[in-house]
């Protein structure tokens, strides 16, 4: 019988702390009505209804999950197909491959973006408000994760289904569609949740190139941090409280249906 | 498949609900003139006001932004001209981001940039002179020409890029002065009418300064070339915009001392910083610093503003025309310069000062409209009321009987006395060679210095 | 022409040639070439000449350094208490730990800024260390993620086996524990290091006024001058290789 071991609990909790107390500071004081962290305040939800009544903040919520689920779906399609080609090439071409797709993980954002504008923009000349410049950067930044998702699957899969199914008179399509991506459904569901995140987490690829009149979560509140205005100042804090909430909310949902599932 | 239209409807619903930010409500049809206007971010009168904040003057007008002036632009336009115009409105943070802008595709007709940007663009020749009857007082529709004030528009007449003066080009819209937004429980008066507080220990860490090359270049000139300012008969003007490597050099270990010396180096967040009572004193606009002073007071609490005396910065913002896009259409040219002039109307730059809490250049000539809405701000009818002289700006007599708190607070930040603006020199465009030097300084300043690297 | 699976992979490396690699080529190109479109080291060399920009590179060496090092001194026992906790548990504590990278950086430091305002009174009196705290608070999750995929995935026979062979828990761990978790620990510093010496909006918003590399960066992108812009991007790139090289060195004598 293993003793309860209370160290690694104890240690838990202090990170999680320190993870979430920021945030949980901003949530309690979203509700209130002071302008300033510390200041006594009473219990209001003008900030709610500040974030839910500013048009400006609406578009902008609204283009930055916009722009994580295009680029989410863009680069999950693209990542999982190279990932699978890439899978049964030749050892020599697979090597190029994952060789370029590090280049991205291990660079800086930073980096991917200057890049990314130099070449669509200043080279090529295209024009920002296209979303061109935008889109393809954060696939570039979001696609190289799925393909490391799905390559360890990939390796973990039973090839012979694949014959199997070309043997039962499947086309090489329906093979690919029906067979071969549901074997691979967890990593590129999971994948298409990395690239989400990354592309709604991210600040340097969006600010490089992305046209004037369009921000995301990442660029408005770095503007806004400069600015004066409270109200808006203040609804940013019901926004970061009302995303901790849904978050919390998916991590509950998700549990409450994987035992579901254990426990029919 | 289906999850590919979806994707598709949902980039298209996407591409329609964030593309640009257009206002006017002319539809297009051929016959519609179609004006593109760039101006700073919040800086015009958009309308909506509350009956509650409707002006009254004491000759009994009412002054109230019901519609957007650009609406009402359009209104009027139509009115008078018999024509429609469509205006595409659109703003800009910097006015580096506005050349950006330019330079990366976008292209305007209409455009309020500040006065070295002018310049740059005069240099350019990207700019398109204003038309020989737009100075004629005579025309009915001038507005700009009979109300703008004449000292403002000596000043400007004074600039002069490549031989050509400014006024050629640009219409002034606002202006202001480059100060100290501060705390006068924290800080002395006399503290504060020196750029010399931003290096001033005893305030340690509790000043802001500009993240911005040439605010805060001017800034550390300014201290640098103390001495040099405080000798009698002094070209301020020409010692304000040395950039010569030495100099530049100079100010290099000013800055570094500024920099160690200042809470944070903001764009826009002293405001708040004030208000928080976590800065005691920032360096401002005059604009700003009129904002700030607001809304400190309604947190209960008291900021003031001054300009140093050994000299400051006067600057100003003033439309100009595109010719990439105005050139050779005859109707867009008359259609961006009746936009300049309602822009002008007294009326119209009541409703902007109202609004945006910066100064006009419009002191309305020998309309009274604009002294009545001083009046109606910060006239005092009380025994302590004492003489404000304006009448260098509005080409006039003209006294403000003043509430004496006011005499350094926001009247002083909108309407400086004139002993002050003599000591104000604009700042000029820097030269390519000039920039150069100043990037790299600034680069300098923000980079990291080793322990034991010994100051120059 | 018949189907071939590895056809499926031509889109993405199309995608890659030209959103990745041809971007790279152009920095490289820019670079090492002047205004007037020359081969020049000039770029480089005013890089190096000048004790501003090398002190930067230190300064942001340091910085991701400590950062790093902290992350991995966080993260490790975290990730590892988290592979050992009962299975169910696991994954929603996995999930939380990554759950604040939706809440995007910039929301999550700007939290962090209120917490510390009120902490020491005045920000501005501790640059580097609220520059620190910021950093590893923005890097943390990145560094949890991976070392907890490698320890999730470790045989738990091998423990077992090292125990019965008679080691004592501490050269268990050094001998075994640590050399099998060294691919997530590598995983996670390539994940932090970089971005901690790039990350200047942290920085920025700590009003912390120095720069990093990624300020440099966003400084000459702002003035419009690519070629300064290009090197620092290339003098980074050079310090991923650098990395990268030593990483396979090491994990080739392993």
């Amino acid at each position: 019988m293993k003793k309860k071991r209370v160290l690694p609990v104890v240690w838990l909790i202090i990170v999680y702390t320190f993870l979430y107390l920021p945030i949980a500071v901003l949530a309690f004081y979203s509700f209130t009505d002071a302008s300033m962290i510390g200041q006594a305040g009473h219990f209001s939800v003008k900030n709610f209804r500040t974030l839910f009544t500013t048009p400006e903040l609406l578009n902008m919520i609204f283009g930055t999950i916009v722009l994580a689920l295009v680029v989410g779906v863009l680069s999950t399609v693209l990542g999982t197909f190279g990932a699978i080609g890439a899978f049964y090439s030749k050892k020599r071409n697979r090597n190029l491959i994952e060789a370029m797709n590090q280049v991205p993980v291990v660079n800086a954002d930073v980096v991917t973006g200057f890049s990314v504008c130099i070449l669509l923009v200043v080279v090529l000349g295209i024009n920002k408000d296209t979303y061109i410049p935008l889109v393809a950067g954060q696939m570039a930044l979001c696609t190289p994760f799925v393909y490391l998702q799905v390559i360890p699957a990939l390796s973990q899969m039973d090839h012979r289904i694949y014959e199997a199914a070309l043997d039962l008179y499947c086309t090489p399509g329906q093979a690919v569609f029906k067979v071969v991506l549901r074997q691979l459904a967890p990593a590129i569901g999971s994948g298409f949740f990395t690239a989400v995140t990354l592309s709604m987490d991210d600040y340097f690829v969006t600010t490089y190139t992305k046209p004037a009149v369009f921000d995301t979560i990442s660029t408005y509140t770095v503007n806004a941090t400069k600015g004066a205005q409270t109200e808006i100042k203040t609804a940013l804090w019901a926004l970061s409280a009302l995303i901790f909430f849904i978050a919390v909310a998916v991590v509950i949902a998700a549990n409450v249906r994987s035992r579901r599932v254990e426990n029919p | 498949m289906k999850k590919v239209a979806m994707l598709l409807t949902f980039v298209m619903l996407f591409l329609c609900g964030c593309g640009g930010k257009a206002s006017g409500t002319t539809p297009v049809t051929d016959d519609v003139v179609t004006l593109r206007i760039a101006n700073s971010e919040e800086y015009i009168d958009e309308g909506g006001w509350d009956a509650s904040e409707t002006i009254t003057l004491s000759d009994g007008q009412k002054i109230r932004g019901v519609d957007s002036l650009v609406n009402d632009f359009e209104k009027w336009y139509q009115e008078k001209y018999g024509k429609k115009v469509r205006v595409l409105y659109s703003t800009y943070g910097t006015n580096e981001d506005l050349y950006n802008q330019m330079t990366l595709g976008n292209s305007f007709d209409l455009v309020c940039p500040s006065e070295y940007m002018i310049m740059k663009l005069i240099r350019e020749n990207k700019l398109e002179p204003l038309s020989k009857d737009f100075y004629n007082k005579e025309s009915a529709y001038n507005y700009y020409a009979k109300g703008v004030s004449p000292y403002i528009f000596k000043r400007m007449k004074g600039l002069k890029e490549g031989g050509k003066p400014l006024t050629d080009y640009a219409a002034g819209y606002m202006w202001g002065t480059l100060g100290t937004v501060y705390n006068p429980s924290k800080v002395d008066k006399k503290d504060a009418s020196s750029f010399r507080i931003y290096l001033n220990k005893k305030y340690y860490k509790r000043l802001t300064i500009k993240d911005s090359v040439r605010d805060t270049y001017f800034a550390g000139l300014a201290i640098a070339k103390e001495k040099e300012l405080a000798k009698n008969g002094a070209d301020i003007s020409k010692i304000l915009n040395d950039t010569s490597q030495k100099t530049v050099d100079q100010v290099e270990d000013v800055i570094t001392d500024m920099r160690e010396n200042a809470y944070s180096m903001e764009t826009d967040s002293a405001k708040q910083d004030l208000v928080t009572r976590k800065a005691d004193a920032s360096l401002q606009w005059s604009g700003d610093g009129v904002f700030s002073i607001n809304q400190a007071e309604k947190d209960g609490l008291r900021l003031c503003y001054a300009v140093p005396e050994e000299g400051s910065n006067l600057w100003f913002d003033g439309w100009v025309m595109l010719s990439d896009g105005v050139k050779d259409d005859k109707d867009k040219k008359q259609a961006a310069e009746a936009f300049i002039n309602y822009i002008s109307r007294p009326e119209s730059a009541i409703r902007n000062m109202y609004y945006i809490g910066y100064t006009s250049a419009i002191t309305g000539g020998d309309d009274p409209m604009v002294e009545e809405y001083v009046n109606y701000v910060y006239g005092s009818e009380e025994k302590n009321a004492m003489d404000y002289d304006l009448s260098y700006l509005f080409g006039k007599k003209c006294v403000i009987k003043a509430d004496p708190d006011q005499l350094d607070r926001q009247l002083f930040a909108q309407y400086p006395t004139e002993d002050i603006l003599k000591r104000c020199a604009v700042m000029k465009c820097f030269s390519n060679q000039a920039n150069r030097r100043v990037s790299k300084m600034w680069t300098n300043v923000r980079c990291y210095r080793f322990p034991w690297e010994k100051r120059r | 022409m018949r189907f071939k699976r590895s056809m499926l992979g031509i889109p993405y490396v199309i995608f890659l040639i030209i959103f990745v690699m041809a971007p790279l080529a152009v920095v490289f190109v820019y670079t090492f070439t002047n205004g007037s479109g020359q081969f020049t080291l000039e770029n480089f060399l005013g890089f190096f000449k000048s004790s501003r920009t090398i002190a930067t590179l230190v300064y942001s060496l340091f910085v991701a350094l400590v950062t790093t090092v902290f992350c991995l001194l966080i993260a490790y026992p975290t990730a590892y208490a988290l592979a050992r906790s009962g299975f169910k548990k696991k994954n929603i504590l996995l999930l939380l730990a990554v759950i604040p990278m939706w809440i995007n950086f910039t929301l999550r430091v700007t939290a962090l800024k209120e917490v510390l305002d009120l902490v020491e009174g005045n920000l501005a009196y501790y640059p580097f260390f609220n520059t620190i705290i910021g950093q590893i608070y923005d890097f943390l999750p990145f560094m949890i993620l991976p070392i907890f995929n490698v320890f999730d995935e470790m045989d738990k026979s091998l423990l077992e086996a090292g125990r019965d062979l008679g080691a004592d828990r501490k050269s268990l761990f050094l001998s075994v524990i640590l050399p099998l978790s060294m691919p997530g620990i590598a995983s996670g510093i390539t994940m932090v290091f970089l971005p901690a010496m790039t990350n200047y909006v942290v920085l920025d918003m700590l009003y912390n006024s120095t720069y990093i590399m990624g300020s440099l960066i966003g400084s000459y992108f702002n003035a419009y001058d690519w070629h300064n812009g290009s090197m620092v991007s290339t003098i980074l790139l050079l310090i991923i290789i650098l990395f990268s090289l030593i990483g396979k060195n090491k994990t080739q004598n392993a």
